[in-house]
């Protein structure tokens, strides 16, 4: 329970953060929260040599509109996205993240960098078509969300780079729904599944769906998209369609869930209501 | 004399010569009789086919522990030692790997039930007062650990006897009940 000893500073600016985190080398690591990094580091998984605080870092939280889409600071605490309703599939998804005391000091940009596949924003970011901006001491650069994630716990973050703001298209004729099934509430994902939907008259014109903690990397279940694009969104046709959702995937096996059933899950998620009732979440919203 | 008087005495070895100083006496209390606190727990747990998780909906605890002295204390007992036995029941497990090292280390891997997970229990008395103590009173910290872990238990199992399934071992995780409804629908035992 105790940490391996580290250096801990808390800059003013960014450029002094990014400073500190390449003057520390790889041994460097951001805390924007900490509620990912510290548990690891309290159980010797992980020992930074140097801890780069970003709290003090001015303009790095905040939502506001961008380009009819979202630009939300990296520093946005968990709760805030739970109590923006008018991020949609994100804030859903932000409200199943473990418990209150997580929420309030967790960040998007510390979820984000850490790369946890079990973790609920990936896959949410996937869907929203978003990317991230990151800033290192050679400027500033966009990484879109298919290009970030590259394997379990590896981002396509520099080891001197720092994510600023999150960047999401609107969804705004989108209906959404997250389901997560995990063992208790507060617990990681054993399976989430993250969907957006979008009608016109009563055919489903384009549908999202993202998998968490059914591989190294959040996924898109795309048998499940092609499957119901240009369908009636009829209870049939999203079950139907929902048999493809493990298609492809080679979900890691843990203590609580084999691979089998992680697949077994997520096709039952895709189909499954909010309130447990065999329905749709696609077309409930 | 005073018990400080005896007191000094004994340890500044005041003592008669070939003696120890200090005062020392031991004496074995021999019950004639034991007390015996009981009661009786009933529960509904939902069980979904679909992804074997069990929830406990709703729990009845009435237990006798004799003369209640407080009534607070000891309902906060029968509380605690009922979570205690759903996270035996449904939750909780030491698991090795093959190596011998403790995968549930931490308390993200060795689950406890939080409030999350449980309902508001419903617990009453009935007063039997014991016969051997003068307060009539009787023992019941562990009275909600003893009775709540077969009665979740029997619960999940009765929801699943339909099936055939008549005896599983704790914890009945998602996955387990789950492997149990499988095989039963095969025609297997798991």
């Amino acid at each position: 329970m105790i940490p391996a000893e580290f250096d801990y500073v808390a800059p003013d600016t960014l450029d002094d953060a990014i400073a500190a985190l390449k003057g520390g080398g790889d041994d460097a690591k951001l805390l924007a929260g900490g509620h990912s990094l510290l548990p690891l580091m309290k159980l010797r998984l992980a020992a930074p040599t140097l801890l780069v605080d970003l709290r003090k870092v001015p303009g790095l939280d905040g939502i506001s509109r961008d380009n009819g889409g979202w630009r939300i600071g990296a520093m946005t605490r968990h709760a805030d996205l739970e109590h923006a309703p008018e991020l949609g599939v994100l804030s859903a998804a932000a409200g199943t993240i473990a418990d209150p005391q997580v929420r309030n000091r967790g960040t998007i940009g510390g979820s984000l960098a850490h790369g946890d596949p079990a973790s609920d924003l990936p896959a949410v970011l996937l869907i929203a078509d978003g990317s991230v901006t990151v800033r290192g001491p050679g400027g500033e650069r966009s990484i879109a969300a298919g290009d970030l994630f590259q394997d379990y716990l590896e981002t396509a973050v520099g080891a001197d780079e720092v994510i600023t703001s999150v960047e999401t298209t609107g969804l705004d004729e989108y209906g959404f729904g997250y389901q997560k099934f995990n063992r208790r509430s507060e617990d990681w994902a054993m399976v989430g599944v993250a969907a957006v939907v979008k009608r016109v008259v009563n055919v489903i014109e384009d549908v999202r769906v993202g998998l968490t903690n059914m591989g190294n990397v959040p996924l898109r279940a795309t048998a499940v998209e092609e499957a119901l694009r240009g369908q009636p969104p009829t209870p049939e046709a999203i079950a139907a369609a929902a048999e493809n959702a493990a298609e492809g995937t080679d979900p890691p096996a843990d203590l609580n869930a084999s691979a089998e059933y992680k697949r077994h899950l997520a096709r039952g998620a895709d189909a499954t209501g909010a309130d447990g009732r065999r329905r749709v979440v696609m077309i409930s919203a | 004399m005073t018990l400080a008087e005896v007191a000094g005495a004994a340890y500044l070895n005041m003592v008669p010569e070939g003696m120890d100083p200090g005062l020392e006496e031991t004496t074995f209390h021999d019950p004639d009789n034991f007390v015996f606190p009981f009661g009786a727990h009933a529960c509904v747990v939902d069980v979904d086919p679909e992804t074997g998780k069990a929830r406990v909906v709703r729990y009845v605890a009435v237990d006798d522990c004799g003369n209640a002295i407080n009534p607070l204390i000891i309902d906060g007992q029968v509380h605690g030692g009922i979570v205690h036995a759903i996270g035996q029941a449904l939750y909780e497990r030491v698991a090795y790997d093959e190596d011998g090292q403790l995968v549930t280390g931490t308390f993200v891997d060795y689950a406890l039930p939080t409030a999350a997970e449980l309902p508001s229990f419903e617990t009453d008395r009935t007063v039997t007062p014991s016969p051997v103590n003068s307060l009539g009173a009787k023992g019941v910290g562990e009275a909600g650990t003893i009775a709540a872990s077969p009665a979740v238990t029997n619960a999940v199992i009765d929801a699943l006897r339909p099936l055939g399934v008549n005896y599983m071992n704790m914890p009945l995780s998602p996955m387990r009940v789950w492997e149990e409804i499988q095989s039963a629908n095969r025609g297997v035992p798991a």
